[in-house]
């Protein structure tokens, strides 16, 4: 049975207007510098444990607020150290396999409630479709903070709060888009012969609806990453995100906002470490967009 | 126009009564509320009063129907961290600074943005357009934190320009304003341009060009007029955006709004005014969604 | 009317548009030359990519910004050349002297604003008004158009109308300024077929009252035959033969026109498309040296692959004029 993508030759149109190249408008950025960007952020962030040259923990009470190398400090310390004495570098680096992988675990339990609720209301239709279709648009309507705060009131900064919360922030995004997309596919030729053939509902959904909206998903999750990031980081900022003393970028920021006039480098480096993360995932994810599927836009 | 009102007003009213459920559901279900409640060396004795008072040895649908019977008349208890106070008027007295904070970070969004899209989208491929692309990227990678924080850095620590925290006067609110705003420009910018991008290559944009309408008067009255659907649509994410925003910002810059309140409030366990900023909060952002709706049939007649 | 009815009231001489590609730049419009004459219909027909659209467009100065400029020739309109007048002045000229009707009427239409409102901004801008104000004409403009209960239409939004009613109120705005020239760009191609036919009485109809010359771009020759009086027809950015209706097809000159009516069922069948010639027009970047049409041509040799036909005088002056651009009509 040939299996067609979505987004498919049909829907790409022929280049009508000349197009220059520019860095800046999406889809026109080239894929090396962004493959470069991304590798030389997730090499540190997957074998921090190793690269690091010091631990998070580490405490080197001589030398306390060293300032980064170039501005008064030397490279033992390259992004200086904190109040206790920290590597900030090292911190930084803890951080990104942190960020990352929370944003990764989160994801994952969005998009899976997500895209199976969105299939349940595709496929099947009525009160399914109309139950589910009621709580996304219910979802989208209320901002994640509320959730946040409400589940830190209870039971404190965790890391199940945390993915409890990008969950609930991303499975009605998936929902909405996977339900379009099997609504459109059940009509689609190779779906109605495979129910003539009298195949179960499971094997349609495994073997002809599903690899068909793979793809949406990982566009959209790849979208959601920098999204991901940021909010876990402002969580962790407040407070009411992941625990101290998991060295997470917020965290660190949070650390630095009493000592700005006297130690800038402890905020800056991991806020410019979420900044660089996440321009890099969101150009990746532009650029992902316009090669698997150039019609979806982003929200 | 009235109906679309009335489902609007119906679709509103299900979404709070979520919300309801949702704060009733977390306090009951994640953890013991007794515990929320009181303090970590609260006594036996004040531990069964509580369950008493609160009817927790009651069925749990008796018990919401009584927290929901609370909550339309605005009772969430007593706050813990400000003594003698309802924990509704603590945060309604806080209400203010939010909405002078929100409202000013919209505006400012509102006032760069949409020129700044329109002027991406009618200058396409110009150095102009590159620009405004360049906000919206970094825009929407900056951490509104940490923006924040690098702002107090240079123009309060460094430039002395403007306060490092507090409220008060118009300079207190120039920093956290900006930093809530900086997001949404860039969204808001982002929108704008690919919506009057669409929008200028309409038919009737060509016809009112061959009416003899001057070109602003295209771009700001026919063009725009018809792109803003799209990014008023936008304005219920905006407007919660800007709450989310409020709270990390107000933190940031201890401004005494709803945001702060709330982190101060779960710092220190006072859960009925936790319970207060969400329910305001929610009501606040269904409001702002439930203005947007009848902005938009306003706007776009088809709606009507 | 005070204009001499044998006076064009529109001429076009020797127009260049030149059209950027990612190759450089063409002219996509390439020496074109017609007159228009008073309560006249020309229609200028060429398959797609010849250039007739953006004939339309140059005449208008509506070229998409910094892709299209008109790079010589002259458009003359009441004694002033349209090419060389200041935007601001060329502004006053769209709506007031030459409106368009553009090719989909169903979406020419602004969503946001009423009818009237539509019709009311072109007259604000070019008109002085009348004692009982813009949209009174603008209702008595409705009804010119045959648009029923026009007093309620103004107030209308273009959803709340019909496809065959939001055609008339554009035909409404077209005319609402009495322009002596409107340039109909493909109306009838997204309307069906009596619709159409409807649409087409009415152009005819509305002509006569005013006298304004149409230019009507299109590439079906059944339409040609039913509202035309004078043809120019277009190849690769050039007027190949212009005439009479009726003279052009009882004897067209040009091998190209030839072949186009020889292929069409009968002059007056409705589904007079443009038949398929052997070969493609040629590209704006790969245009042949001599003759454009030598490389589809059937009786082309050396001379026509060399060289640029000049234009042959077949008979006739003024409004019968017949010309045709080929070198086999020479001795």
């Amino acid at each position: 049975m040939p299996i067609s993508t979505p987004a498919s030759a049909e829907s790409v149109a022929p280049v009508a207007r000349k197009r220059r190249r520019n860095f800046l408008r999406p889809g026109g950025y080239p894929a090396l510098p962004i493959a470069i960007l991304m590798i030389t952020l997730i090499i540190p962030a997957l074998f921090s444990q190793w690269l690091a040259p010091y631990g998070p923990e580490a405490t080197n009470l001589r030398a306390r607020l060293q300032p980064p190398v170039f501005f008064g400090g030397d490279w033992s310390h390259p992004f200086g150290t904190d109040r206790l004495g920290r590597d900030i570098l090292s911190r930084t680096m803890h951080g990104a396999w942190y960020a990352l992988s929370i944003s990764v675990v989160g994801i994952f339990v969005g998009v899976v409630i997500g895209s199976s609720l969105g299939l349940i209301a595709g496929y099947f239709r009525g009160w399914w479709d109309t139950i589910i279709m009621r709580l996304v648009d219910i979802s989208l309507a209320l901002p994640a903070m509320l959730l946040a705060l409400a589940l830190a009131a209870l039971s404190g900064p965790s890391f199940q709060s945390v993915i409890i919360v990008v969950a609930f922030v991303l499975w009605a995004y998936f929902a909405r888009q996977v339900r379009a997309e099997v609504l459109g596919l059940r009509e689609r030729d190779f779906v109605a012969r495979a129910v003539v053939a009298g195949s179960s509902h499971l094997a349609i959904l495994r073997r002809h609806i599903l690899p068909n909206v793979v793809n949406t998903i990982v566009v959209l999750a790849t979208l959601q990453v920098g999204i991901v990031i940021t909010l876990e980081a402002s969580l962790s900022f407040l407070g009411i995100g992941i625990p101290r003393p998991i060295p997470t970028w917020g965290l660190m920021v949070a650390d630095g906002r009493q000592l700005l006039t006297s130690a800038w480098w402890v905020s800056f480096f991991p806020g410019l470490a979420i900044l660089l993360t996440v321009l890099s995932v969101n150009l990746f994810g532009d650029w992902l967009r316009e090669k698997i599927d150039p019609k979806s836009r982003r929200v | 126009m009235q109906r679309f009102f009335l489902v609007k007003l119906v679709e509103s009213a299900i979404a709070l009564w979520v919300i309801t459920l949702i704060v009733f559901g977390l306090t009951h279900f994640s953890g013991n509320p007794v515990g929320a409640l009181l303090p970590d060396d609260a006594s036996p004795e004040q531990v069964a009063f509580l369950i008493n008072k609160l009817g927790l040895d009651q069925p749990i649908h008796i018990q919401y129907l009584r927290f929901l019977g609370n909550a339309v008349q605005g009772d969430f208890g007593l706050s813990m961290k400000w003594p003698g106070q309802s924990a509704m008027d603590v945060v309604l007295s806080r209400l203010p600074a939010t909405l002078t904070l929100g409202g000013m970070a919209m505006l400012i969004s509102v006032v760069i943005a949409i020129p700044l899209g329109v002027a991406s989208a009618t200058r396409k491929g110009t150095i102009v357009d590159s620009f405004a692309q360049g906000i919206a990227l970094i825009g929407q990678s900056m951490p509104s934190f940490w923006l924040g924080i690098i702002l107090i850095w240079v123009f309060a620590v460094g430039l002395g320009m403007f306060p490092t925290s507090g409220s008060g006067t118009w300079a207190h609110l120039v920093l956290p304003a900006i930093s809530i705003a900086w997001f949404q420009i860039s969204a808001l910018t982002r929108l704008t341009r690919s919506a009057m991008l669409e929008v200028l290559d309409a038919e009737y944009v060509k016809l009112a060009r061959a009416k003899g309408v001057s070109e602003p008067i295209i771009v700001w009255k026919h063009a725009l007029r018809n792109a803003a659907v799209v990014p008023l649509t936008y304005f219920g994410v905006l407007a919660g955006s800007v709450l989310t925003g409020s709270v990390v910002i107000e933190t940031v810059f201890s401004w005494p709004g709803l945001g702060w309140t709330a982190i101060e409030a779960i710092k220190a366990r006072d859960f009925p005014v936790v319970q207060s900023v969400v329910i305001v909060f929610a009501v606040i952002f269904i409001l702002a969604n439930l203005l947007v709706d009848l902005l938009y049939a306003y706007i776009d007649p088809r709606i009507r | 009317m005070s204009m001499n009815e044998n006076q064009p009231i529109l001429s076009v001489r020797d127009l260049e548009t030149m059209i950027e590609t990612k190759r450089g730049e063409f002219a996509a419009v390439d020496g074109v030359s017609f007159d228009l004459y008073p309560a006249e219909t020309l229609g200028i027909v060429g398959e797609s990519g010849s250039g007739k659209s953006l004939t339309g467009l140059s005449l208008m100065r509506l070229l998409p910004r910094g892709i299209g400029r008109i790079s010589g020739g002259s458009v003359e309109l009441d004694g002033s050349d349209l090419t060389a007048i200041p935007e601001a002045r060329m502004r006053k000229v769209r709506g007031r002297d030459i409106a368009m009707i553009l090719q989909d009427p169903q979406t020419s239409l602004n969503p946001a604003f009423t009818i009237g409102d539509q019709i009311v901004e072109a007259m604000r801008l070019h008109r002085k008004p009348q004692p009982e104000g813009f949209m009174a004409m603008a209702v008595d403009t409705l009804r010119k158009v045959r648009v029923a209960a026009p007093e309620m239409r103004v107030k209308a939004y273009p959803h709340q109308m019909s496809g065959g009613m939001r055609q008339r109120a554009v035909g409404a705005i077209a005319i609402s300024c009495q322009p002596k020239v409107i340039i109909a760009d493909e109306p009838t191609t997204s309307l069906d077929v009596t619709v159409q036919a409807q649409y087409l009485r009415l152009l005819r109809e509305l002509q006569e009252q005013t006298g304004m010359g149409i230019l009507f771009i299109t590439h079906d020759f059944g339409i040609v035959a039913r509202v035309c009086h004078r043809l120019a027809v277009m190849y690769a950015g050039q007027v190949i033969e212009t005439g009479p209706v009726k003279r052009v097809f009882d004897r067209p000159s040009h091998p190209y026109t030839q072949a186009l009516l020889n292929s069409v069922p009968k002059l007056s069948g409705h589904q007079g498309r443009l038949p398929a010639i052997e070969g493609q027009p040629p590209a704006l970047w790969a245009k042949p040296k001599g003759c454009r049409f030598s490389p589809r041509c059937p009786y082309a040799d050396d001379r026509c692959r060399a060289e640029q036909p000049p234009v042959t005088h077949l008979g006739g002056e003024g409004r019968d004029r017949h010309t045709a651009s080929c070198w086999r009509l020479l001795p």
